[in-house]
C-alpha cells in the first residue's frame, strides 16, 4: 500500500467513531474482506464478519448486483433473510432490490435479493481468499460462467424510451441519485440525471442546482463508516459535468454545491443519503 | 468436454499439432474467387485501381480485402492520395496487403526497398523521435521491431474532444526514456508545449459499420447515452450526427466518429497545412465505410467464400452480416457456427480436416472454457465482480469482429506494470534492454485509484487516461478488432506479441489459465482463419 493510500484508509478508520446506538438486531452492517467461493458453475460472494460467514450473492451478468473485487474490503449493509445456509453462509438480503429478480437458485430455491454491497475505493491486498469448488454447494445462476442461455440474449435492446411529455403548470421537481459509500460514479441512478435534464428541457428551466451529500452508516457494531470528506463535493462535480453534456436549456443557470456535513445514520435507510439532488425549477 | 462445451455440439475430432506461421506481407495473387492486381504496398498517389475484391499472401493463406462500392479509381481517391507535407496518404499505414491495418514485415520490406525513404518513415511518428536523426535505421526501431507509431498528446490535457474541461486527476513522471522523446526539449513533458509521446499500433481501417455506430441505437438501447459499463458516463457525440459515439474507433476512444478521426489524423500523420475539406474528409469516411477485410482462405486449401464454409468467415460474410448484434450467448454466438466444418468432406486431404479440427476446437475454448477474469478495469468492475469466472467471449462479445460492444476500452495490463513486458519488477529488466518509455503515474488524494493498482502505476502508456483524466482508467485500451489477424502482426496496442502464438500465451499467463499445448495451438489456428 502507498503512502496515499495508507493515509486514505487511515482517515476512514479515523471517520468510523462509535455511536451510542446500533441498528436492530436483523440488520449486518459491516467492512470486511470479500470471500469468493467457487461452485461447479458460477461462485458465490461471502464475507465473514465476528466469527460468522454471510452469504451476499453470485456471480452475475453486469446488470444486477454489485458483486465484491478480491483487492478490496467491503461495506455489506443487510437483514438477515432467513432460510438455510447458501454456499456456507447465513444469506443475508435487503429492501434494495437488484434489477431482474433473483440471480438463481440455491439447491432450488430462489437466491434472496443481495444485501447492498459496496466496495471500498483503497486497494486491501489482505482481501485475496478464492476457495476451491465445493461440490456440496449446488448453485444454479441465472447465468452460468460460460454465454448466456437467457432467450433475452437473443433480443436486441429496446429503444430508449421516447422523452415524456410535461405540461404546464410546471413545478419544481428534485431528482435523487443514489450512490454506493465513497462513490461518486452513479451507477445504477443514473437515468435520473436524464430525466431531469429532459425535465429541465421540457420546462426550459431557469434554475438547475445540484446538492451534492456525504452519507455514513451504522454499523452492527455501533460504530460509524464515513464516506471521505470530499464526496460530496465529488458527485456534485461529477454530476455537473453529466448534465453538461446531456444538454442544459440555455434559459437555465446551474449552480453546484454540496453539504459536507455527515448525514445522520440509522443502519437501515443509510444507502439513501448517499446521494445528490438535482432540483430543476422551471 | 463440459455441460456447456456439450451445449453448442463441437465435436472433438483428431489433433495434428500446427502452429502458426509468421505472417508474412507478400505479393498478391490471383485467387480462386476474387480477381486481383496490386502489390503489397500501395504508395500515396499510386495512379491504377484496385478490384472490388483481392486477395494477399498472409503466410497462412490469404487475407481478403472487399470493397463494397466496387474497384476502387486509387487517383479519384482521398484516402489515397498524399494530401499532407510528408507525402503520406492514408493508405500509408492502413495497406490493403495488410488487411488494412500495417504488418511490421511490411514496414521492414518497405525500409529495404526505399533506404528508409518511404514516407511511412516520416520524422514526425514514423521515427522514435523527430529530434533523433532520421537516416539512421535506429532512430526508426520502435517502427520497425514493433510497428509502432508514436502518437504526441498534450499533457496535461485541458479538454475532451467535445471542449468539455478535463483536470487530470493525476501526475506524470518519465521513469525510462529510451526514445528520448519524453524528455526531448522540443517534444517532451517539460518543453514549451508539453506533450507526451506514447507509441502505438495503427488499427484496422475495415469492418467499420460494426464499430463506428450509434451507440444509443445499436448497441446500449435503453443504457440511452450513458456508457453501459456502470460509470455513470455519457458518452461523447459525433457533432456532425449529434447521435452517441460508441468510442470504439480508437485505441484511446478520443475521437467519436470516423470523420474526427480522419482530421485528427490527418494533422498528427499526413502534417496538412490545411484542414481537410468537407469534401475530402466525406470521400475518407465514405470509402473507409465500405471495406471489409477478413482472412480469406488457409494453407490447406480451405476458401472462405464458398459454398459450405463457416458463415463467419471471410470479407463477403462480414459485409453482409448486420452489425450490434451481441454474441455471448449460444442462440447467435460471436463468430457463429462453424459446424459445416464438422461435416468432412470425403474430398479433403487428411492435413485440411486435422486443421478445421483444430479451428473449431480453438473456437470452443474461446467460446466455452472458462477461466477466473481479473484484475481488468472495465470488466470486472463493471458488475461482474472480481475475479468473474467467464470465458473470452464475454469481453470480445460483438459478433463478427470480437469486440466490446459497450466502450470497449479495459485494463488488460498490456501496458501496465507488472503485466506488461520489461516490467520493472521482472528479475530479466535490465538484459531486455526495454525500449519503451515508462512513467510514473501518480493518482491524486481525492480521485478514485485505478481500482487493482492503487494509486502510483507504472505504465508505458496511460491510455484513455491521457484523454479522460481519470485515474481509473490509466492502461486503458480500446480493444482491437479480430478480424484479418493473420495479415497484421504484431498484437496488442504496444505491440508486444510478435505472432498470435504470443497473443495466446500472454492471455495464459496474464490470467493462470493453464492452457494445454493442443489449447494454444487450436486458439492460434481459430485466430488465424477469422
Amino acid at each position: 500500500m502507498g503512502k496515499s493510500s495508507l493515509l486514505m484508509a487511515v482517515a476512514v478508520v479515523a471517520t468510523t467513531t462509535l455511536c451510542a446506538a446500533a441498528p436492530p438486531g436483523e440488520r449486518r452492517n459491516f467492512i470486511a474482506c470479500p470471500v469468493l467461493q467457487d461452485t461447479d458453475t458460477v461462485p458465490c460472494w461471502l464475507a465473514e464478519y465476528r466469527g460468522e460467514l454471510y452469504f451476499l450473492g453470485i456471480q452475475t451478468d453486469s446488470g444486477g448486483w454489485s458483486p465484491p473485487w478480491l483487492g478490496h474490503r467491503v461495506l455489506v449493509e443487510g437483514r438477515l433473510a432467513g432460510g438455510p445456509r447458501i454456499c456456507g453462509g447465513i444469506p443475508l438480503t435487503s429492501d434494495y432490490a437488484a434489477p431482474g429478480g433473483s440471480s438463481g437458485t440455491s439447491d432450488g430455491q430462489p437466491l434472496p435479493t443481495p444485501p447492498v454491497v459496496s466496495v471500498m475505493r483503497e486497494l486491501d491486498g489482505s482481501c485475496n481468499t478464492l476457495l476451491p469448488a465445493d461440490p456440496r454447494f449446488h448453485i444454479l445462476g441465472r447465468r452460468g460462467p460460460g454465454p448466456n442461455t437467457a432467450a433475452s440474449a437473443l433480443r436486441r435492446p429496446p429503444s430508449p424510451p421516447a422523452p415524456p411529455i410535461f405540461t404546464p403548470p410546471y413545478k419544481a421537481k428534485i431528482f435523487t441519485l443514489t450512490y454506493e459509500f465513497d462513490s461518486e460514479l452513479a451507477a445504477r441512478t443514473i437515468g435520473e440525471a436524464l430525466n431531469a435534464v429532459q425535465y429541465a428541457q421540457a420546462v426550459q428551466a431557469r434554475q438547475i442546482t445540484i446538492t451534492g451529500h456525504r452519507g455514513s452508516t451504522l454499523l452492527s457494531d455501533g460504530s460509524r463508516a464515513a464516506e471521505i470528506a470530499l464526496m460530496a463535493q465529488l458527485r456534485a462535480q461529477e454530476l455537473a459535468r453529466t448534465l453538461k453534456k446531456l444538454g442544459l436549456p440555455a434559459t437555465s443557470t446551474l449552480t453546484v454545491r454540496w453539504d459536507s456535513e455527515l448525514e445522520p445514520a440509522d443502519g437501515i435507510t443509510d444507502p439513501d443519503r448517499r446521494r445528490a439532488d438535482i432540483a430543476v425549477t422551471p | 468436454m463440459n455441460r456447456l462445451a456439450r451445449a453448442v455440439t463441437f465435436s472433438a475430432l483428431g489433433a495434428l499439432p500446427f502452429g502458426l506461421i509468421s505472417a508474412l506481407a507478400a505479393d498478391v495473387h490471383e485467387p480462386r474467387t476474387s480477381p486481383v492486381a496490386t502489390s503489397y504496398w500501395i504508395a500515396p498517389g499510386q495512379v491504377g485501381s484496385l478490384p472490388a475484391r483481392a486477395r494477399y499472401h498472409d503466410g497462412v493463406g490469404d487475407v481478403e480485402v472487399l470493397f463494397g462500392q466496387g474497384p476502387v479509381d486509387l487517383g479519384g481517391n482521398a484516402f489515397f492520395t498524399p494530401l499532407g507535407s510528408n507525402g503520406r496518404a492514408c493508405v500509408t499505414c492502413h495497406q490493403p496487403g495488410s488487411g488494412m491495418g500495417l504488418s511490421v514485415e511490411a514496414i521492414r520490406r518497405r525500409w529495404q526497398e526505399t533506404q528508409g525513404k518511404d514516407p511511412v518513415f516520416a520524422a514526425i511518428d514514423g521515427s522514435n523521435c523527430p529530434s533523433l536523426p532520421q537516416e539512421q535505421e535506429s532512430s526508426h526501431s520502435l517502427l520497425l521491431e514493433r510497428g509502432l507509431f508514436r502518437v504526441s498528446l498534450p499533457w496535461p490535457r485541458t479538454s475532451g474532444p467535445d471542449g468539455s474541461p478535463v483536470d487530470p486527476e493525476f501526475t506524470i513522471e518519465v521513469v525510462r526514456d529510451p526514445t528520448g522523446c519524453n524528455t526531448d526539449p522540443h517534444y517532451g513533458l517539460g518543453s514549451p508545449d508539453p506533450h507526451i509521446s506514447v507509441y502505438r499500433r495503427p488499427r484496422v481501417v475495415a469492418n467499420l459499420k460494426y464499430l463506428a455506430v450509434d451507440a444509443g441505437a445499436q448497441i446500449f438501447g435503453a443504457a440511452g447515452p450513458f456508457n453501459a459499463k456502470r460509470l455513470g458516463m455519457v458518452m461523447d457525440r459525433d457533432p456532425d450526427t449529434g447521435s452517441y459515439s460508441a468510442m470504439n474507433i480508437m485505441s484511446d476512444a478520443r475521437e467519436p466518429s470516423l470523420k474526427m478521426q480522419a482530421r485528427d489524423a490527418s494533422v498528427d500523420h499526413l502534417q496538412v497545412k490545411q484542414p481537410l475539406t468537407d469534401q475530402q474528409l466525406q470521400s475518407i469516411v465514405s470509402f473507409e465505410s465500405q471495406v471489409y477485410a477478413a482472412q480469406g482462405s488457409d494453407q490447406w486449401g480451405d476458401d472462405f467464400s464458398l459454398a459450405g464454409a463457416p458463415p463467419s468467415l471471410g470479407a463477403r460474410n462480414l459485409q453482409q452480416s448486420p452489425s450490434g448484434v451481441l454474441g455471448d450467448n449460444f442462440g447467435n454466438p460471436a463468430f457463429k457456427s462453424f459446424v459445416s466444418w464438422q461435416e468432412q468432406a470425403p474430398s479433403i486431404s487428411k492435413a485440411q480436416a486435422s486443421f478445421r479440427a483444430s479451428v473449431i476446437r480453438g473456437y470452443d475454448v474461446f467460446f466455452n472454457r472458462p477461466f477466473w477474469i481479473r484484475d481488468v478495469t472495465h470488466i470486472n468492475t463493471v458488475g461482474l465482480g472480481n475475479p468473474a469466472k467467464r470465458t473470452c467471449v464475454t469481453c470480445h462479445n460483438l459478433q463478427m469482429v470480437g469486440t466490446d460492444a459497450s466502450a470497449g476500452w479495459g485494463d488488460l495490463g498490456t501496458t501496465n506494470e507488472p503485466w506488461a513486458d520489461a516490467a520493472l519488477s521482472s528479475p530479466t529488466y535490465e538484459s531486455q534492454r526495454p525500449d519503451l518509455p515508462l512513467f510514473k503515474v501518480v493518482c491524486k488524494p481525492e480521485a478514485r485509484p485505478h481500482p487493482f493498482l492503487g494509486r502510483v502505476i507504472f505504465t508505458h502508456d496511460p491510455g484513455r487516461a491521457l484523454i479522460s483524466g481519470k485515474c481509473y482508467d490509466v492502461g486503458s485500451i480500446v480493444m482491437g478488432q479480430l478480424r484479418a489477424l493473420a495479415a497484421r502482426p504484431p498484437y496488442f496496442a504496444s505491440g508486444s506479441a510478435e505472432d498470435l502464438r504470443a497473443v495466446v500465451d500472454y492471455y495464459d499467463r496474464r490470467f493462470n489459465i493453464g492452457l494445454s499445448a493442443q489449447e494454444r495451438t487450436d486458439l492460434v489456428n481459430f485466430l488465424s482463419v477469422l
